[in-house]
């Protein structure tokens, strides 16, 4: 009886503790992904905007809440940028897809998959412009371009 | 000067010709105009410059009915018949575009190791080459013959991690190799006599990069995150360097191109150099006076990457605390070289960007990107204008140093590029991975 009373606690503070673990496990989670969000959002606000002088960060169209990045794997994750045009018509919103896309694939040191999106409702063709950015064949294809390759490069360097 | 110079050709009346300058694609530059038939590459290059309207003069070739011209083009008219009525084409290339050439043959095949080769390193006259291998021995090649010369060099007890011969300017019969092995000690081989000279030990754990110094030092790091600096001549210790907080990768001499050429100037080589001419006393000069010429007045500069995201600039000749520290990049450094002039030191990251400092003090430059993964190896162009970057990502970059930018993406691998080199000479770029491919690079 005694033995079988001492298993039985044995076993419970082993349940308990277990559960306490993964309780932990699923609470560093959150953080860690907040802290590679940051890590993304420290690269992507840099970036200038092509006709303005200022940076995104600069005229809000990104912000830290629009990055989020969720684990696919060890050391793999998926990165999804919302990012917000100036005005609904904007025709450069596709160069600033590409700027966002060409920054974190030079720059971000971790593996990531990245998909970038105009937050809904800001834009008139945002479906299309959705499909472009992260068609990675139009990508490619833009990048070859030297005239749009230098635009990006402008954009994305840090002035040293 | 120039007004008699031009009195002088005027009065002695040379001959003249109608020439159009042609790119290598064929198209025209500018209109047909006439030139003295003993006119100079440089000053071809000059009038090229003009009306190509470039910003920085471009280094330029020229070329008549395939033939270079090399002294004067009268000289290289002299072996071809002229009609000096007609315009003659000149077609300028302009120097260190790469294309790749189909390598279609493999010269030789050196069999005699029983595991992988891990590093090799040509002696500083090129007359031999040594190979160290996962199989704990060091052979010697013969490189034109690919057959094995002495006996092989066995006492290591691990696999071998680097070698590095000693400098033609302080030995120029090349006797001398040092190599290193995982298993921590560092030996100094005599190649004539076939036998372990010296052993260094010292280090607790692998040693991973070797230098033999042109001031009779020999520089080994180590997975036990020091330096250490030996003397060569009787092996003893002068100084442990510390500083990186994890394993040390890689690390670069300011005098390397020079230790590396010894007494072979690129700037007067032809494409192919063959064996170098002279005494063994006018070979060390030689050496002796291109070495003093890039170290200059201070000691030799030592810059080491690590895992520990650094880089450190040491002066290991005069101090054990390092000139300076080098932060900025976010993954583990696997390569760093100081370029031919030693006044830059670029370095290779996991990060997957190339970072450019100052070869004096250390300063940050600038940064290259552009690879999409990790970047394995770098390599300087003879004449310190470009870099050389071979990539995870399965390409070559080159790098523009001057306008810190990229000049050409050269694609072709299947898979990795683990290493890449340029040849001292300018002509070739080698590169190789996990494809199993070797390719070679060229204009």
């Amino acid at each position: 009886m005694e033995r079988v009373s001492g298993l039985l606690s044995w076993t419970l503070s082993r349940f308990l503790w277990l559960s306490g673990l993964s309780e932990r496990g699923a609470a560093r989670q959150p953080r860690i992904m907040e802290e590679k969000a940051l890590e993304v959002y420290d690269l992507i606000r840099t970036i200038r905007d092509p006709e303005k002088p200022n940076t995104l960060e600069g005229l809000e169209v990104v912000t830290e809440s629009c990055v989020e990045v969720q684990e696919i794997n060890e050391d793999d994750y998926l990165v999804i940028i919302r990012f917000t045009p100036t005005v609904p018509h904007c025709s450069l919103a596709t160069l600033i897809g590409l700027c966002l896309r060409v920054k974190l694939h030079w720059c971000l040191p971790f593996k990531h998959k990245l998909e970038i999106y105009i937050s809904e409702g800001t834009h008139s063709t945002e479906e299309d412009i959705n499909k472009q950015i992260n068609d990675k064949e139009r990508v490619a294809a833009a990048m070859e371009n030297p005239n749009l390759r230098e635009i990006v490069e402008q954009c994305v360097l840090e002035p040293d | 000067m120039a007004a008699t110079a031009a009195d002088e050709a005027a009065t002695r009346d040379v001959q003249r010709l109608l020439v159009q300058f042609q790119d290598e694609g064929g198209q025209l530059l500018g209109s047909p105009f006439d030139v003295p038939v003993d006119i100079t590459p440089d000053k071809l290059q000059l009038v090229c410059n003009a009306l190509l309207a470039q910003e920085d003069p471009l280094p330029l070739a020229f070329y008549v009915h395939d033939a270079e011209i090399v002294s004067s083009l009268g000289r290289t008219l002299e072996s071809q018949a002229v009609e000096t009525e007609k315009v003659l084409d000149i077609i300028y290339q302009p120097q260190a575009i790469f294309r790749v050439r189909a390598v279609t043959r493999c010269t030789s095949s050196l069999e005699g190791h029983s595991e992988a080769v891990i590093s090799v390193a040509f002696s500083p006259t090129g007359k031999y080459l040594a190979s160290g291998s996962g199989d704990t021995t060091i052979l010697l090649w013969d490189p034109s013959t690919g057959k094995q010369v002495g006996r092989a060099l066995a006492g290591h007890s691990k696999w071998i991690t680097a070698l590095s011969w000693e400098p033609l300017h302080a030995n120029p019969e090349c006797r001398y190799v040092a190599s290193s092995s995982k298993d921590g000690s560092v030996r100094v081989w005599d190649t004539t006599a076939g036998r372990c000279e010296r052993i260094l030990t010292g280090h607790t754990q692998s040693v991973t990069c070797l230098r033999w110094g042109g001031d009779g030092l020999l520089y080994s790091a180590s997975q036990d995150r020091t330096i250490k600096v030996w003397r060569a001549h009787d092996g003893v210790l002068c100084r442990t360097l510390q500083g990186h907080g994890h394993w040390v990768n890689t690390m670069a001499l300011s005098t390397d191109y020079a230790l590396r050429t010894g007494a072979f100037e690129p700037a007067e080589a032809s494409v192919n150099a063959q064996d170098l001419r002279g005494s063994l006393q006018e070979l060390k000069e030689k050496a002796l006076s291109r070495y003093n010429l890039v170290r200059g007045r201070g000691p030799e500069r030592l810059v080491s990457g690590s895992d520990d995201f650094t880089l450190f600039l040491w002066s290991p000749a005069e101090d054990k605390k390092p000139l300076a520290r080098m932060t900025g990049h976010q993954a583990l450094i696997n390569q760093v070289v100081f370029s031919p002039d030693s006044r830059i030191i670029a370095s290779a990251s996991f990060d997957k960007s190339i970072k450019l400092w100052d070869g004096r003090t250390g300063k940050y430059l600038a940064s290259l990107r552009g690879h999409v993964a990790a970047v394995y190896q770098i390599a300087w162009s003879a004449d310190s204008r470009l870099l050389v970057s071979g990539s995870s990502d399965s390409t070559l970059k080159v790098w523009d140093v001057k306008a810190q930018k990229l000049s050409t993406d050269l694609p072709g691998h299947a898979d990795e590029v683990y290493a890449v080199d340029w040849s001292p000479d300018g002509q070739r770029v080698a590169s190789g991975g996990k494809d199993k491919c070797l390719r070679i690079w060229r204009r």
